[in-house]
């Protein structure tokens, strides 16, 4: 089998670029966010380009693109291959990832060409080997070259550029930026779409049985309603919303288990209590709280009057085992979820509330999935508990116990969690889109539980790893 | 190899390939028919010289004109060699012998748009062109066909182009027609496969039953009505032929030259009126100013770096093995400093251009800067390397000198050689391996002398020494030398 260093021994004018087996697993359970096959694949195929591309490109070529509208990429992959970059605030580039193994032509789809606000100055032709676990940069093209020299395919709706015209050298990508000029061929505006017109559109291309609605439609029609960002989003959403029921029966889809629309195999957290006394990074905890009626009312006073996140992170766990309902603690506690910017202060009260009024839907919601004996015998569960904090973001919280007649995690189980990539490893780790490594926990001697907590915004997606020596569980989790 | 000299010998003889020895170096053949020809048209303009013939029967071959084709291969046998013997690195990694490469070269030039789709007569000469062109190509075709080995049948129709079905059916003399509902079906295939892959395994998983019936329905709903339906089960079987094809035609092809040859004569075309200059003439003085420019450039790099581009481009060293001397931990990093070290030299090269040649710079211009740019380096990075042998073997022995000439220019067998000397032929071969030896410890030393004695990690070195002998005294200047003993009359 061929490294990387001997592909680019032996091919040393190409960019070679690998990816790993979890950023593989992950980009195939995000392609599962797609309504049909065409745009899972597209999915799969662009979410492992751009997340070894963009690296490649800092790294070989010194460059430092960035995803022009990075919230709206399901938007696109839904219907259309292909990602733009922003290289500076003159430039950007394409990504068209490709699976054939050939690079006799570089297709492009006639959106990116076409759409005035969509072109870019320069088209990359990525091969992609999902197999093997690598891809190639094989080449670019310019804008010019695609509207001057290239053959339109109708059918396919793309231009078609022969590789005698394909640059291969990427060198020249970075050089031409420095001397040459734009490299833009004028592209007339669209026509106007009226909202009547795109509405009756999106509820056409909606329906089940379109199954490619680029094709669907006249080109410029379909170009002035996909232009249109909201219109684009409004497409995607319906076209999705026929299998979010089917999302919501595969995916673990975080701001959906707020309205009690979480799969299955994840049970309600207070099936599985724990004992009072918990044992966390080596220390026993007493968990016994503040029961002195004056005590509990000094703690509320602490929380509505103070102006302190650690005398309210204190008061709130000092509170947990007040009797359950107290309604000026619940109250306070209710207040103090909606007030702290601190995430330790807000699980702090959320954990206290579970307690005292689980079905307050300021507390969030807590799920737990038993994972069995998938780990050579450990029998661990992980809960997930997610809480809403306003403007579509929410904050989550992962924590990983020893079950069934193990009091203990075994020393060195690890949670990990990637937002876009999992580690193998048991290590709780959070990765940013690009698989930056996030947060990690692992268990030591005498913990019950090892946990990590982190904020998203809705669509974010995250996967969470459980490991134990060679064995890994993987969930994927979609905000 | 023997250099070919006689114009109508460029274009009527072939190399003779041992495949059992994977020898290549076995001398020139005739075809008699393609002899006959060019005879007829050296007859019709004995002026005319041969880049003239070339561009002329590249334009014929490219209108399939018969036997056009064939003087073309021909003609192009001398740049097949010679880019199989640089790029014979390459064959260790993918485990290919010598004949069976220089035969899928040989497949290429007997397919002139392959290689000259882009082809501008007036601005490259056939051979130039063609070395580029093939060198790609080669490349392209030993990474497809192994990439191709490792996909399962549903992951190659899946890295299935359009264009490669075409050529496939082509190959198998489908008619349009026929293609463009093949091409339909892969579409369909394309857009209603549903790719599902077991945990933990990268293959795809062939197509159930109800993507079959999903790919036969769409198919059959935008099919031309000229044919028929499709059932799954005929969509499996199509599918099944296609990869069969495919990997039919990813197999080492062994070019008969008897393949190439049609039936009948051809009469000499009306030919162009190519500029009276010669293009040999524009060339060399479009040459003499690049060699200029790059060499200026060059000289203004550190000796390090000259160095490093000597022995990767001259010496074909892997830049794994110029790691330590470099100073860098990991092969990437050295690759990016080699591609930031030519993107430099682009941007000098560049801004010279612009300035000098009054060109508007765009990406494709730029291009082919590089690509001047990456010939330069090539034979300029082996330079020193010839300067080296050349001084060495101008100092060898006058009889075992003579010896080279012999065996390696005049291409005279062994048998031949010991006939007309005192010497046997296990005694010639003994000192052809003592002078071999020599000339790679000359280059060894002239190594670690620029390396400063860091080459013991360097693996790659002493078959890349090996190799670049052996191609040195073929090419060396003796070569052009006819012998005074009996050979065939080239």
């Amino acid at each position: 089998m061929f490294t990387i260093e001997d592909l680019t021994e032996l091919h040393p004018d190409r960019l070679w670029l690998s990816f790993s087996e979890e950023q593989r697993e992950i980009a195939w359970q995000y392609s599962r966010l797609f309504s049909h096959a065409y745009s899972q694949w597209n999915g799969y195929l662009n979410r492992l380009a751009i997340n070894a591309v963009i690296p490649g490109l800092q790294e070989e070529l010194d460059l430092n693109p960035t995803i022009w509208q990075p919230n709206s990429l399901p938007s696109f992959w839904e219907n259309v291959n292909g990602t733009r970059l922003l290289i500076n605030d003159n430039y950007s580039v394409v990504i068209i990832p490709s699976e054939t193994v050939d690079t006799e032509e570089f297709r492009v789809p006639q959106e990116w060409v076409d759409i005035p606000s969509w072109v870019a100055n320069y088209y990359l032709a990525v091969q992609v080997y999902p197999e093997a676990g690598y891809l190639q940069v094989w080449g670019y093209a310019t804008h010019q070259q695609l509207k001057n020299q290239a053959v339109y395919d109708e059918f396919e709706r793309v231009y078609v550029l022969p590789k005698a015209d394909i640059i291969d050298d990427l060198n020249v990508m970075v050089v031409a930026q420095e001397l040459c000029d734009t490299e833009i061929a004028f592209v007339s505006p669209l026509p106007p779409l009226y909202q009547n017109q795109a509405e009756r559109w999106l509820e056409q291309l909606s329906s089940n049985t379109v199954e490619n609605p680029r094709l669907a439609m006249p080109f410029y029609q379909w170009a002035a309603l996909i232009a249109n960002d909201k219109w684009r989003e409004e497409l995607y959403q319906r076209r999705c919303d026929r299998l979010s029921t089917q999302i919501r029966q595969s995916f673990n889809y975080l701001s959906q288990w707020l309205a009690d629309l979480a799969l299955p195999e994840w049970q309600d957290f207070r099936g599985l209590w724990r004992p009072r006394q918990m044992e966390y990074r080596g220390k026993r905890v007493d968990l016994r709280g503040e029961t002195n009626r004056e005590r509990v009312a000094y703690w509320v006073d602490v929380i509505l009057g103070k102006n302190s996140e650690e005398l309210w992170k204190t008061s709130a766990q000092s509170l947990r085992y007040t009797t359950p309902g107290n309604p000026r603690v619940i109250e306070a506690l209710v207040n103090l979820l909606a007030k702290t910017t601190e995430e330790e202060t807000r699980w702090a009260a959320a954990e206290t509330l579970w307690l005292l009024d689980p079905e307050n839907p300021a507390a969030g919601i807590r799920k737990v999935k038993d994972l069995g004996m998938e780990i050579t015998g450990e029998l661990l569960s992980l809960m997930v508990a997610v809480l809403p904090k306003g403007a579509n973001r929410f904050a989550v919280f992962l924590r990983l116990y020893a079950m069934g007649e193990r009091e203990f995690l075994s020393p060195g189980v690890q949670l990990r969690v990637w937002r876009e990539f999992l580690s193998p490893g048991v290590q709780l780790r959070v990765w940013d889109e690009m698989g930056t490594l996030f947060d990690s926990a692992t268990a030591r001697e005498r913990d019950n539980y090892i946990q990590i907590k982190l904020s998203g915004n809705l669509g974010e997606w995250l996967n969470v790893e459980v490991k134990w020596g060679e064995n890994s569980i993987m969930e994927g989790f979609l905000i | 190899m023997q250099k070919r000299t006689d114009l109508v010998a460029k274009f009527s003889t072939f190399l003779e390939v041992d495949d059992a020895k994977d020898s290549l170096d076995l001398g020139w053949y005739y075809v008699p028919k393609l002899k006959h020809n060019m005879r007829q048209r050296r007859e019709s303009d004995r002026t005319a010289k041969e880049e003239y013939w070339a561009k002329v029967i590249l334009r014929e071959a490219l209108a399939s004109a018969p036997l056009a084709k064939e003087h073309l291969a021909a003609y192009l046998e001398e740049t097949a060699y010679w880019t199989v013997m640089k790029m014979r690195y390459k064959l260790e990694g993918y485990q290919l012998r010598k004949v069976d490469f220089f035969c899928m070269a040989r497949e290429a030039t007997s397919q002139p748009l392959q290689l000259f789709g882009r082809y501008d007569d007036a601005k490259s000469g056939v051979k130039t062109f063609a070395e580029k062109t093939l060198e790609d190509y080669l490349s392209e075709q030993l990474f497809k066909g192994r990439e191709r080995d490792k996909y399962s049948p549903t992951g190659l129709l899946r890295s299935l182009s359009y264009l490669e079905l075409e050529k496939t059916l082509k190959k198998r003399r489908f008619s349009p027609e026929n293609i463009q509902a093949y091409r339909l079906l892969l579409k369909c295939f394309k857009e209603k496969y549903v790719p599902t892959k077991k945990s933990g395994s990268r293959a795809l998983q062939p197509p159930d039953s109800c993507q079959l019936q999903a790919i036969a329905l769409y198919y059959n709903q935008w099919r031309s009505p000229d044919f028929p339906d499709l059932t799954p089960e005929q969509v499996q079987e199509c599918l099944n032929n296609f990869v069969s094809w495919v990997r039919g035609d990813a197999k080492v092809y062994f070019l008969s030259l008897e393949e190439l040859l049609t039936k009948g004569e051809e009469k000499p075309s009306d030919s162009p009126d190519f500029s009276q200059v010669s293009e040999d003439e524009q060339e060399r003085g479009q040459e003499q100013e690049l060699n200029q420019i790059l060499s200026q450039l060059f000289e203004e790099l550190t000796p390090q770096i000259k160095t490093l581009l000597e022995l990767v481009y001259g010496l074909n060293i892997n830049q794994g093995d110029l790691c330590n001397f470099m100073g860098f931990e990991q092969q990437p990093k050295l690759s990016r400093f080699l591609t930031k070290t030519k993107r430099n030299l682009l941007t000098k090269f560049a801004e010279y251009a612009k300035k000098n040649w009054e060109i508007n710079l765009s990406s494709p211009e730029l291009n082919k800067l590089v690509k001047l740019i990456n010939i330069w380096l090539e034979k300029h990075g082996s330079l020193r390397f010839h300067d080296l042998l050349n001084a060495k073997l101008g100092a060898l022995d006058a009889d075992d000198f003579r010896l080279l000439k012999l065996i390696y220019g005049c291409q005279l067998s062994l048998a031949d050689v010991s006939e007309n000397s005192q010497l046997s032929q296990d005694e010639i071969k003994a000192r052809i391996k003592q002078i071999e030896v020599t000339l790679q410890d000359t280059l060894k030393s002239e190594v670690e002398t620029l390396c400063s004695g860091g080459t013991e990690e360097m693996r790659s070195l002493d078959k890349r020494v090996v190799d670049f002998v052996e191609v040195y005294l073929q090419q060396a200047p003796y070569a052009v030398w006819e012998s005074k003993l009996k050979k065939p009359d080239l």
